[in-house]
């Protein structure tokens, strides 16, 4: 029974990492702009967030500097895709290439250092003591416990005000949003940009909070996880909720066969989150369109009247 | 107050659009030059380094051209999918499925002669990336699955693969994940220029023959026609659907071509790090040849001029080699930047109330 | 009907507008008064969408201006025709489909709080609806909405917004009779509220059940400018498709191989799922043009996709020659003999970044003659395009050059050249003048002709009256997926065929119009 407890405090820990990236490209994809870079901008927030811990010993900084670099880099691909008409899907693994280029360049210093101040475990009060709950639930960081909370108030932010909708419309029909009376450029900037803000906290979560260490391409592909699993989660931050936290436990399945004796070799457990994201991509496509895909995502908006 | 309208322009011309292209890396290379100026390195000094690495000694032309044999195969990959609008991210581990694929047969297969021993490797090489492309190809067609996330969680999928064999069954005598050397029958031979092997042969005539077949077969009009419009594909009576399976099918064994040819032809065996990315700067030679096999050649020697001089940067200034990296990802921009220009014409105007 | 003495809400002046050379709208004037209801009739491309997207700022007018409450406007960005107070509800609706139909009327409305008050946007929604008698769900999700349902919110979505000018871009296309019937109840009553409203229209009976005034449009220029009390039926049609024209062609008698195609029961489905092609059977001979005429949409893509082998049927058949080619696909149907001209010859007829001559072979290239052992003969080839560029008379910029850079009638030229060097049996073109020039046009009618006289069988796709009875030996008249009539070109007159295009029968509009 410990062990289950471990398995599922650990995927929570580990599906926070996901789930912060997972609510940014959200909010960038709901406005119509496809972002691929994710993996690029969670290393440069994971590098980003160390180096600033690293040196200042302040790890609220260490959160602030990792997404300041996110959202710059969200500022980038916004300017290519938005302002420069540039292909979104190309620019995006343009950001992905500088990302972890420029993350290895920057961080190589960082190999192997540890950090002196990390996030420590806060227990809730009472909530904690509750057997097996508590255990799993109330005894994390809290950056883990800004994400139990995260996704609700975006979910009320999209529903409940007025930037909510605007965006929602931008990523349907963005013309017929200008028309209405919608900045639809501003929004789209915006939206990459906090985007790119989330990306680049859950780097530095992962690498100051959870990993506490820097190397090289530390994300190991979770940026394109995140990218898969936004339309798994239907474009909506409250699905979006489980859904990192079940790719935490996919994470632990390794563990979990493990301890049940089944006979599987270690190294191709790794494999397991790629293998199911794609079967979670087939499955979407098997069930039928997702609702909520931004009718607008990917194409180039033009303000200028058509002739 | 005056804003820059957009205005369409109809076409530019071959002579436009490579002003603009080189332009568009000479932007490049100067963002590169802050970039590696913030480290605290003279950029000059670096790119100075980076040349004479590369065209300074007959042995750095020599390495220049070994860097860019699989930079041609990756390109060709990249860009037989680019035409037909299919984008093929997965080249990186086609690579390496063709790698192991190839590998296998060394580990469990018996020793043939020299010529048929490389024949049935280069083969199967080719046949392991056609089916890591296969994948990907079919979720497209059947499932409409968007292929750049497929193919890109595969590359993942196979360096866990390989991985799996290195750390296992394949692992060499010394405990480390990389395998026994091949057996001489299975190296292709060398060229008597530096390191420069027979790879760079099959490289080109592959270059030949893919300018044949698209230019002077029915296969390769169907090719043109479809990559130009699918409705009017369509409309000629072209399966799109086959079509489609089949290019991405000739990526996949392209891609892994280039990783036999890598494994036999430089490395003779099997490691983990058989490639620095060849898959990815792939896509930044195709995309920068237009898809033209013949300049795919010069632009994937261009690349390896630069990753050579990324090599080098690290050994004589203490760069780290991602730099490389970093300025593949800069030209990338650029050039998506410019095209900007070579779609529209900027027209400065005045503000009207 | 009040016809107000005042300034009017809206005045167009003189608007001309061209895309690539070819004229929609030729020196249009336009006012509308407060209080009217003022239809814009005329035929498919008439040019009375593209002159309402000018006055909502879609597009730009090459000439002329445009007057709202007496001063004079520039619509500098898409928001702005909204902003003072002009509205159009499009044929493609533009609501958020993912979006509730409160979401949508509130969407960008500058009263918008930051927290918004969904209780108190309600009511004030509430209040509108009233006023008009809408009843609409307003949790309702869009994409969940019946389209008539779906045009309702599009009408309340301007009225939210206090336009005072309303323009609805034919409307009744996708409503019920009852529903439309409704939806003219509606519009007269945000008339008499003083609001100004322009209804684009190709249906009569519309006009005369809702407007005070007409304005007809016909290729680009204003006709006439008439009080709808003051005119008829007769007259207006007469007005939309013009006086018969003089245009001869010479036709001379042809021996006729019967049933070369032969339709039989055919259903076909549209992209939406919803039969568009309904329980349709006819005859084509060879030796013969048969002319279909009718308003866009009403079937005439999809039965032509069926005829291709580019679209699945529901029931039914096709025969070719006697053979039954209902399933086969495009590429076989090209090899029995079935050639394509189609109206989208930009995108579909060629591929545009392609080179003139690769367009050119585009049918022939897999014939044995063009073979060099594994290889395309491309000089062989080459001097076929060539062939082809000669006798056809196409001026190009070069014969290795992309495509796009064609004119129209060019590229025209080069379908239509391609194709009959193929010596098919059968031609189904399909809008082939579209956007021609004079020159261009009577090269395309002509060579139409001239496969008629050779023995094969030609469909005629078109929306172009001159043409239909110009080259048509029979004519269909197609509305809603069925022919409302087929006879014999000569026995009905261009405004009984304009009847049966909105919907009347045969027999029905040779009585209105006093032939019986």
């Amino acid at each position: 029974m410990g062990d289950l407890v471990t398995i599922l405090f650990t995927a929570i820990a580990s599906g926070t990492i996901i789930l912060y990236a997972t609510i940014g490209e959200i909010i960038t994809e709901r406005s119509g702009i496809l972002n691929l870079g994710v993996e690029g901008i969670m290393l440069m927030g994971a590098f980003f967030g160390f180096l600033v811990a690293y040196y200042t010993n302040n790890l609220f900084f260490a959160i602030v500097a990792a997404g300041m670099m996110g959202g710059l880099l969200g500022l980038i691909h916004a300017f290519m895709s938005i302002t420069m008409r540039a292909n979104q899907v190309v620019s995006g693994l343009a950001l992905t290439m500088f990302g972890q280029g420029a993350s290895a360049f920057f961080g190589i210093n960082l190999v192997g250092k540890t950090l002196k101040t990390s996030f420590h475990p806060v227990h809730i009060p009472v909530l904690s003591k509750i057997p097996v709950i508590g255990e799993i639930l109330f005894q994390h960081n809290i950056l883990v416990y800004c994400g139990f909370i995260l996704p609700f108030i975006v979910w009320y932010i999209f529903t409940k005000t007025t930037w909510g909708l605007a965006l929602r419309a931008t990523g349907e029909e963005p013309l017929s949003s200008e028309i209405m009376g919608v900045h639809v450029i501003k929004v789209r900037y915006i939206a990459t940009i906090v985007g790119g803000v989330f990306i680049g906290i859950s780097g530095a979560y992962l690498s100051v909070a959870y990993s506490k260490l820097w190397v090289e391409g530390i994300t190991a592909g979770k940026g394109w996880i995140t990218i898969a699993l936004v339309i798994f989660a239907n474009w909506n931050p409250l699905i979006a909720y489980g859904g990192a936290y079940l790719f935490g436990a996919l994470e632990q399945l390794g563990l979990s066969l493990q301890k049940f004796n089944i006979d599987f070799p270690i190294i191709l457990l790794k494999s397991i989150p790629y293998v199911f994201t794609i079967l979670f991509l087939l499955f979407i496509s098997l069930k039928g369109k997702r609702s909520n895909l931004p009718k607008a995502l990917g194409d180039s908006y033009f303000r200028e009247s058509r002739g | 107050m005056y804003k820059i309208k957009l205005e369409q322009r109809e076409r530019v011309s071959n002579q436009q659009d490579l002003i603009i292209t080189l332009a568009a890396i000479g932007v490049a290379l100067i963002l590169s030059g802050i970039f590696i100026a913030l480290n605290g390195v003279n950029p000059f000094a670096a790119f100075g380094k980076v040349f004479s690495s590369a065209f300074g000694s007959m042995y750095g032309i020599s390495e220049t051209l070994l860097k860019s044999i699989p930079l041609i195969f990756t390109g060709l990959a990249v860009a037989i999918a680019l035409n037909s609008k299919i984008w093929n991210i997965g080249a990186e581990g086609q690579l390496y499925f063709g790698a192991i694929t190839a590998t296998a047969y060394v580990m469990y297969g018996p020793v043939l002669p020299a010529p048929i021993m490389i024949l049935t490797l280069l083969a199967l090489g080719a046949i392991g990336g056609a089916f890591w492309a296969a994948i990907p190809a079919l979720l497209k067609i059947k499932f409409k699955m968007n292929e750049v996330i497929s193919t890109l969680l595969l590359n993942y999928v196979a360096m866990n693969i390989a991985d799996y064999f290195l750390f296992g069954a394949w692992k060499g005598k010394d405990n480390f994940p990389y395998t026994t050397e091949f057996p001489d029958q299975a190296k292709l031979p060398q060229l008597g220029f530096g390191r420069v092997h027979f790879g760079i042969i099959i490289a080109l005539v592959l270059v030949v023959i893919m300018f044949l077949v698209i230019y002077y077969t029915k296969t390769g009009y169907k090719l043109r026609l479809t990559g130009s419009s699918l409705k009017a594909a369509k409309y000629a009576g072209i399966d799109i659907k086959k079509m489609m399976f089949g290019v991405f099918l000739c990526s996949g064994a392209l891609a892994g071509l280039a990783g036999i040819v890598q494994v036999i032809g430089v490395e003779y065996k099997l490691h983990q790090h058989i490639s620095p990315g060849y898959g990815y700067t792939g896509i930044i030679v195709a995309w920068l040849a237009r898809s033209n096999p013949f300049v795919i050649v010069i632009f994937a020697f261009f690349l390896s001029v630069l990753l050579k001089g990324a090599d080098s940067l690290q050994i004589a200034m203490g760069l780290p080699a991602a730099v490389g990296v970093v300025i593949q990802s800069l030209i990338l921009f650029a050039i998506l930047g410019s095209e900007l220009f070579k779609n529209y014409n900027l027209k400065l105007i005045k503000r009207s109330k | 009907m009040n016809n107000n003495k005042k300034t009017p809400l809206v005045e167009m002046q003189g608007i001309s507008k061209s895309f690539f050379g070819n004229c929609v709208n030729d020196n249009i004037d336009l006012v509308l008064h407060s209080g009217e209801i003022h239809a814009l009739l005329g035929e498919n491309g008439a040019g009375k969408t593209t002159l309402m997207n000018m006055l909502t700022g879609v597009y730009y007018p090459d000439k002329g201006d445009i007057y709202h409450k007496g001063e004079k406007i520039v619509f500098d960005f898409p928001g702005k025709a909204l902003k003072v107070g002009i509205g159009m509800v499009h044929q493609r609706f533009s609501l958020v489909g993912n979006l509730t139909v409160l979401e949508n009327l509130i969407l960008g409305h500058p009263d918008n709080k930051f927290v918004l008050n969904m209780a108190e946007k309600k009511k004030l929604i509430k209040t509108y609806m009233d006023q008009f008698n809408f009843q609409l769900d307003l949790d309702a999700i869009i994409n969940e909405l019946p389209i008539g349902v779906r045009q309702k919110v599009e009408i309340l979505k301007m009225l939210v917004r206090e336009v005072d000018v309303l323009i609805v871009d034919e409307p009744t296309t996708v409503l019920t009779k009852q529903e439309a019937d409704n939806l003219m109840e509606i519009l007269r009553k945000i008339a008499n509220t003083g609001k100004g409203i322009i209804f684009i229209t190709h249906k009569m009976a519309e006009v005369f059940q809702i407007a005070d005034t007409i304005t007809v449009l016909r290729k680009g220029k204003k006709i006439s400018t008439v009080s709808s009390k003051n005119t008829t039926a007769r007259e207006l049609a007469s007005m939309m498709v013009g006086k018969e024209n003089n245009l001869t062609f010479e036709k001379p008698e042809t021996k006729k191989i019967p049933n070369v195609v032969e339709v039989k029961n055919l259903f076909v489905n549209s992209d939406k799922g919803v039969l568009a092609v309904n329980n349709i059977s006819f005859s084509v001979a060879g030796g013969e043009v048969f002319g279909i005429a009718g308003v866009t949409g009403n079937g005439q893509i999809e039965l032509c996709d069926a005829l291709t082998g580019n679209r699945e049927v529901v029931r039914g058949e096709v025969f070719f020659k006697q053979k039954d080619v209902t399933h086969l696909n495009p590429l076989q149907r090209i090899d029995t003999g079935i050639s394509y001209i189609p109206g989208d010859r930009i995108n579909v007829g060629v591929a545009g970044s392609r080179s003139v001559w690769e367009n050119l072979i585009m049918k022939v290239y897999r014939l044995n003659d063009f073979r060099k052992g594994l290889f395309l003969d491309n000089k062989k080839l080459k001097s076929y395009a060539e062939k082809i560029i000669e006798k056809y008379d196409i001026s190009h910029p070069g014969i290795n050059l992309p495509s796009l850079l064609l004119s129209g009638g060019n590229l025209q030229k080069l379908i239509i050249g391609r194709e009959m060097e193929r010596d098919c049996d059968l031609y189904i073109c399909v809008y082939p003048t579209r956007g021609l020039d004079v020159g261009a046009t009577e090269f395309v009618r002509k060579s139409i002709l001239k496969l008629r006289n050779e023995g094969k069988a030609v469909i005629l796709i078109s929306g172009d009256f001159d043409e239909i009875f110009g080259l048509s030996d029979r004519i269909g008249v197609m509305y809603e997926g069925n022919f409302t009539g087929i006879f014999e070109n000569g026995k009905h007159s261009l405004e009984e065929i304009g009847l049966m295009m909105s919907g009347h029968s045969e027999a029905e509009a040779a009585k209105e119009m006093g032939n019986v």
